[in-house]
């Protein structure tokens, strides 16, 4: 190994942009253009830094072809300024500097935006509309909770870090003892990697989450609930009244809800249930309720989309003014039905993740994709840009899973424009087309 | 319709209070938005008579055509063939007929008038927009063939009829009303329901209450055989089966029964109160199997 001291350049609270926790305690060490150790990162952070390389691939094609930046931004422009029904999509995995220029685009060329909260998590903001959230920051969680229930997610796997970070093992102000002053709950289908964490594991049967929500509900007032509930579910009485009793006496109970609730049959009506559990529970205590947000940034595109247009996801600017529908306006919906005639599709995979009718229309529409890899979605745009990754080439502002702001500490850099500056030239070119060429987008 | 769009094309202008003044000339000249542009409606539809009458006739392959007659108020509007979301949305008065199926949203939260759909419905037929509270505020949604999910969704006031099956979720959170089902029915009916009455008219309806209902008793009614004549007289034929009669005949003598009243309402049904996780002042009748 030729390693030298001069060549090795250490990153100090780096942030990592992997999965909803955006951990910002990293510390990274940089060889060349390799990220050569991870400090602090979870097994899904360090594969995130060590494997990140220097792509091979042009700046930016049309039909597969090398192009300049310049011709592509102008083939792109021309697309979406002549769609009648454009779509916006993706923004999950980028800056949120980014994804406000997204949205300035969706809302010059009248399109539908949307990011992947509407395949993830778009149940939840859904219910959070028809019930409302009890909220809290995981700093909170960390220093305040005796009663930490996970359902329908497997923390320990997809977000290593949050137990040992934030939610069961550390020490907290007003539980000085962390894990032991700590009541732990998992309700799963499966025996998961998150259950030896637990001190309750809750078995239920798939797709019954509603009716176990609904019963504990009615137990928390107070009713009796029918006996057929053990059958159902698959959980005793004993086990739901157990439950019931430890949520109303803790102190302070959050429960984490993952795509176990919000994409079994029932999504979005299963998480309202969870929400009016926890809104019911503060008559009894403090209980609070937080989705287990997937990507990086997936939080920060609702709150861009939210604070542009006044809804999350699923909005449709046609008329010049936003109008939220889900199932209407959403990207695997419209693409599905045959309605969108064009695409803005940034960093995000629809091509390999969407069903087989959507697929089929994104594949004869003329698209524009922007992805730091090559991905199926990539090879079969008309116009595709490479971008750099933000986190490790980019900086710019995440949010964290509890809607907290983090800030950015790039490692490298990159010879890839970023994603906000591909869609800021798209963006002044499509303001050109429309005949607005004076108004500046902040 | 003459172009059938490839996008969707909002045409709210299609209602009988709109048109029912206009020349046929000027009918053509109403604005519609195609995907994020406005056209005129002649570019679409040939337009020919007059709508003076208040009736209002669509025909064509419109299931890509959102909004016809939403927020009408009179008249009467006929629809021949498959028509797309948010027919009758948020109306108020008037008539709607349609010879062939609709999209999702048929007749949200409206208050007033009727809708009398032949084929299916999509989802959330009478149902509350998300963010709102309340759904169907008044007026009748009458739905020959099969509803999706989430029917009545946050119904307020009013009656929604489905001849055939539903999916999960039908009544969920209703704050009143009546919803009657003579189909299958899918998962988790009234879930969350504060009052109203939820019918299930078929015997075998698959019907598996929440564990936050309780069966209160076995009973007849006198409102669901008015239910039952009023919709004969609509001229309502439900896709369901209508099951043979489970009683002998001397039991039916028994009964006020007219000719007119159909068989399905004269039986016993089973009553259900709750949804106890809320108000619990609902109810849901299943037909004694």
């Amino acid at each position: 190994m030729s390693t030298s001291a001069e060549s090795l350049r250490v990153i100090e609270n780096a942030t990592c942009t992997f999965c909803g926790c955006v951990c910002d305690d990293m510390v990274l060490k940089v060889q060349g253009d390799r990220i050569v150790e991870a400090k602090n990162a979870c097994v899904l952070g360090k594969a995130w830094f060590l494997n990140h390389h220097p792509e091979n691939r042009p700046l930016a094609t049309i039909e597969g072809k090398p192009v300049s930046l310049d011709e592509a931004v102008e083939r792109a422009a021309q697309i979406l300024v002549q769609a009648r029904y454009p779509v916006v999509y993706g923004l999950s995995d980028t800056t949120c500097e980014a994804q406000r220029i997204a949205v300035a685009i969706a809302d010059w060329i009248g399109a539908c935006v949307d990011t992947t909260t509407s395949v993830c998590h778009g149940p939840s903001g859904m219910a959070f509309q028809g019930v409302g959230e009890v909220t809290c920051s995981l700093g909170e969680v960390k220093n305040r909770a005796d009663l930490v229930i996970f359902w329908g997610c497997n923390p320990a796997e997809s977000h290593p870090r949050h137990m040992t970070r934030y939610s069961t093992m550390p020490r907290g102000l007003f539980v000085p003892k962390g894990r032991k002053d700590r009541t732990v709950v998992l309700v799963d289908v499966r025996r998961t990697k998150t259950a030896p964490a637990a001190d309750i594991f809750l078995a239920i049967k798939p797709r019954k989450d509603f009716e176990a929500l609904w019963a504990l509900r009615a137990i928390v007032k107070g009713m009796e609930v029918d006996e057929r509930i053990e059958e159902e579910t698959g959980l005793s009485m004993a086990q739901l009244k157990d439950l019931a009793q430890r949520m109303k006496s803790c102190k302070f109970g959050v429960l984490f809800f993952g795509m176990g609730l919000s994409m079994t049959r029932g999504k979005h009506l299963n998480v309202e249930a969870a929400l009016a559990l926890a809104r019911d529970l503060n008559q009894f205590t403090k209980f609070y309720i937080k989705p287990m947000r997937g990507h990086g940034n997936v939080t920060g595109a609702d709150n861009v989309v939210s604070w542009q247009t006044g809804y999350p996801f699923g909005v449709n600017l046609a008329r010049g003014y936003p109008r939220f529908n889900p199932g209407e306006y959403t990207t695997a919906d419209l693409l599905a039905r045959g309605e969108a005639d064009a695409a803005l599709i940034i960093a995000s995979d629809p091509l390999a993740n969407f069903s087989q009718p959507a697929r089929e229309h994104l594949r004869r529409i003329p698209y524009i994709a922007l992805d730091p890899k090559e991905t199926p979605t990539t090879r079969h745009a008309t116009v595709a840009f490479t971008t750099a990754v933000y986190g490790i080439n980019v900086a710019g502002t995440v949010y964290r899973m509890d809607d907290v702001p983090i800030r950015l500490r790039p490692a490298l850099p990159s010879p890839y424009p970023s994603d906000e500056e591909v869609l800021r030239r798209i963006e002044r070119r499509v303001r050109q087309l429309l005949g607005h060429p004076s108004s500046v987008h902040p | 319709m003459r172009t059938v769009p490839t996008v969707p094309l909002e045409a709210e202008c299609i209602s009988p209070d709109r048109l029912s003044s206009l020349r046929t000339e000027e009918i053509a000249r109403q604005s519609v938005l195609y995907g994020n542009r406005e056209e005129q409606l002649g570019e679409f539809f040939t337009v020919y008579g007059s709508a003076e009458d208040g009736e209002v006739h669509v025909e064509g392959e419109l299931s890509k055509v959102k909004w016809l007659g939403a927020q009408m108020t009179r008249g009467r509007l006929v629809i021949h063939g498959t028509v797309g979301m948010h027919l009758g949305s948020q109306m108020r008065g008037g008539s709607i007929e349609v010879f062939g199926d609709v999209g999702d949203w048929l007749g949200a939260e409206m208050r007033g008038g009727k809708i009398h759909v032949h084929g299916n419905a999509g989802h959330l037929a009478g149902a509350a927009y998300r963010g709102s509270r309340a759904g169907m505020r008044g007026g009748v949604i009458l739905i020959e063939g099969h509803a999706g999910f989430e029917v009545g969704h946050g119904l307020r006031r009013g009656l929604i009829v489905i001849g055939g099956d539903v999916g999960d979720f039908c009544g969920v959170n209703v704050l009143a009303g009546t919803i009657c089902v003579f189909g299958r029915v899918g998962w988790r009916v009234g879930a969350g329901m504060k009052r109203g009455s939820v019918v299930l008219a078929h015997p075998q309806s698959g019907f598996e209450p929440l564990a936050t209902y309780r069966r209160s008793g076995l009973f007849e009614s006198v409102w669901l055989r008015v239910l039952g004549r009023q919709l004969a007289q609509w001229g309502f034929t439900p896709l369901a089966t209508e099951p043979a009669p489970s009683r002998p005949k001397s039991a039916q003598h028994s009964y006020t029964a007219t000719e007119t009243t159909p068989t399905w309402c004269t039986g016993r049904f089973w009553r259900y109160c709750g949804d106890f996780a809320e108000l619990a002042k609902g109810e849901i009748l299943v037909r004694e199997s």
